[in-house]
């Protein structure tokens, strides 16, 4: 095979039109499932929650699609190819056992309180919990910090796919996938999202076996593959975690394998939000289930193909990526439209669905997560309590919209490696809900002002060592900010909201006056309690 | 420390495909020896955090749950 010259991308080959009809066909399907589930949106319980009744295995496999996301089906293949397996190594594979913890500590209590309070997101948790506006506010702000950085990454990803599959500029492409997040959120909220994700993840883990199957037979075996990277001249640089992290690897292990991709999934509102949808509390054990294994098919599938184009280049079957493509996000894209688009078609375009499928489901949840901290969380619940449920529902909407309209205009100026920015959110997420979650439900010294500040010092924590420290010095890609990063702090900048925000709800719980939320007095019935208070909202 | 951070980025995430290997008989881990020292504890890392703690620990939910019912009770 002949490569182009560096910088000249390849021209598409012809089997990219069977790709982009099955692309096209996948585009149709989710928009019909949004206008069908129109009808079915009476107000904002079935427009956030499905009107707590949808089966629990509809709502296990969302998560794991949320879970896995754009970021392990199109960043992390990219990452890898870069500069090894490190990063999933760290991130990836802990986060399969953080679906078994969310269901022992959180679940239960997500699911069973869920009507009685009124919960339909994490900050309305937080607050039944703790008691208070701030707490709400500064949730909500973290929520929507994270949901830029996260939600940007899968458009990113939409945006080189699309674009590089109908031969569109990258914006263009983005914007074609926002807009068909956006439309079929909008439509169908929570129902849509369910059933189209039954079939989003139902084609991630189809296109996980086979790109399984076809990057064993390209490679002939996994020891033929390691062997080869491993004997090559950039082999000790590919497989060295400690070299490749500056000799801090295990800081970035407890960063993210101890800290923020287990426990850390328990403060992800994209994923466990679902919970509050659940028909049946006594199923919540099939989430859990259902949530760890598909991660643990699909992530590491899509990861795999990034060490084979990684082989692939080193026998000379495969393009130096980003010296061609100009960025190693572009490794699946070369592989499914490129390779696969001139040997399988059908395959290839298998492939891309599952990762715009991947995609979609993290999107949906992010818009309505974004949309509904800045209507619901800040604005309804802290200064208009007196909206009706239809004006609710459209201010939500309204702000779906808004949210979507800042995650556009962030997708124009991409500032990192796709898997990057995901794992930056992640970070936010996790460090600003994760300890107060956790504490709040697992210890009964908590206070309003120990998780008040707990929140905001997690928040605060991430956001500021992210934007202050880690961006500008991530304009060089392949991990090298991050080693730059860790050598300075040793840990993570989540790794470090998250331990933070655990320390300061302990140390401010002790020694502020034992104030706390309706909710608190539910889960710690052992507490005394001379009168607690009523809860804030009715059940609808 | 090299030969088991080498090890936890390989093994780990696809020691189902070295299974296929060994089964195919394809030896080896394609690993240099002197990286290899720490694959029994990689190996069964992968396993346990793959297969084992979902499975066994919603399993032992799912027993719990049915033995406290009105624990799952809506508030």
């Amino acid at each position: 095979m002949v490569f182009p010259l560096i910088g000249q991308r390849p021209e598409l080959p012809g089997g990219t039109l069977i790709e982009a009809g099955i692309i096209v066909f996948w585009i149709l399907l989710v928009l019909g499932v949004g206008f069908w589930s129109r009808s079915r949106i009476k107000g904002s319980g079935e427009f956030m929650v499905g009107g707590r009744a949808i089966p629990v295995w509809m709502l296990g496999m969302w998560s794991a699609g949320a879970a896995v996301s754009a970021w392990a089906f199109f960043g992390l293949p990219g990452g890898i190819y870069a500069s090894g397996a490190w990063q999933h190594w760290g991130i990836c594979t802990p986060m399969i056992v953080g679906f078994p913890i969310t269901v022992l500590i959180l679940g239960r209590w997500m699911r069973i309180a869920g009507r009685k309070y009124n919960l339909m997101t994490m900050p309305d948790f937080l607050g039944e919990v703790y008691g208070g506006r701030l707490i709400r506010i500064f949730a909500a702000i973290g929520i929507v910090i994270a949901c830029v950085f996260y939600s940007t990454a899968q458009f990113a990803a939409i945006g080189v796919l699309l674009g590089t599959l109908f031969g569109l500029p990258y914006v263009p492409a983005a914007a074609l996938g926002i807009g068909i997040t956006i439309v079929y959120v909008l439509l169908g909220g929570f129902i849509a999202g369910a059933i189209i994700n039954a079939f989003n993840v139902s084609m991630m883990i189809v296109a996980s076996l086979i790109a399984v199957g076809i990057g064993y037979t390209w490679t002939g075996g996994y020891v033929n593959m390691v062997n080869t990277i491993a004997t090559s001249a950039v082999g000790n640089a590919h497989m060295n975690i400690d070299a490749v992290l500056g000799g801090n690897g295990w800081g970035f292990w407890v960063s993210w394998a101890l800290l923020l991709s287990s426990f850390g999934l328990v403060g992800q509102p994209a994923i466990v939000q679902k919970l509050y949808g659940i028909k049946k509390p006594s199923t919540l054990w099939l989430w859990g289930l259902l949530g760890g294994i598909i991660f643990g098919i699909t992530c590491p599938a899509y990861c795999y193909l990034g060490e084979v184009t990684r082989y692939l280049t080193l026998v000379g079957q495969a393009p130096n990526i980003p010296a061609v493509f100009g960025s190693a996000d572009y490794v699946i894209a070369w592989l499914t439209v490129y390779k696969l688009g001139a040997e399988q078609p059908i395959i290839g375009g298998l492939l891309i669905a599952g990762v715009i499928g991947a995609a979609w489901s993290t999107i949906d949840g992010f818009l309505m997560m974004g949309g509904a901290a800045i209507a619901r969380d800040i604005i309804n619940k802290c200064f208009r309590p007196n909206w009706t449920d239809k004006q609710l529902l459209r201010n939500l909407r309204l702000t779906m919209v808004v949210v979507g309209a800042i995650i556009i205009i962030e997708t124009m100026f991409p500032a990192d490696l796709i898997t990057w920015l995901a794992a930056i959110g992640w970070a936010q997420f996790a460090s600003t809900l994760a300890p107060a979650l956790i504490l709040g439900v697992l210890w009964k010294g908590v206070t309003k002002w120990g998780g008040t500040a707990g929140v905001f010092v997690g928040m605060f924590t991430a956001a500021f060592l992210t934007l202050v420290f880690r961006l500008p010095k991530t304009s060089t890609p392949l991990g090298l900010g991050t080693a730059g990063f860790l050598a300075t702090f040793k840990l993570d900048a989540g790794g470090w909201g998250m331990l933070l925000g655990f320390i300061t709800i302990i140390i401010v719980s002790l020694i502020t006056k034992k104030e706390r939320g309706p909710l608190y007095y539910d889960i710690h019935k052992a507490v005394s309690v001379q009168a607690a208070p009523a809860p804030q909202a009715a059940a609808p | 420390m090299f030969d088991l951070l080498v090890f936890l980025a390989t093994t780990q995430q696809y020691a189902t495909l070295i299974l296929i290997d060994w089964a195919l008989g394809i030896s080896g881990w394609g690993l240099p020896a002197a990286w290899t020292g720490s694959w029994a504890l990689i190996y069964l890392e992968e396993f346990v955090f793959w297969w084992i703690v979902p499975v066994v620990t919603m399993l032992w939910w799912r027993s719990w749950a049915k033995k406290h019912p009105d624990l799952l009770e809506e508030l």
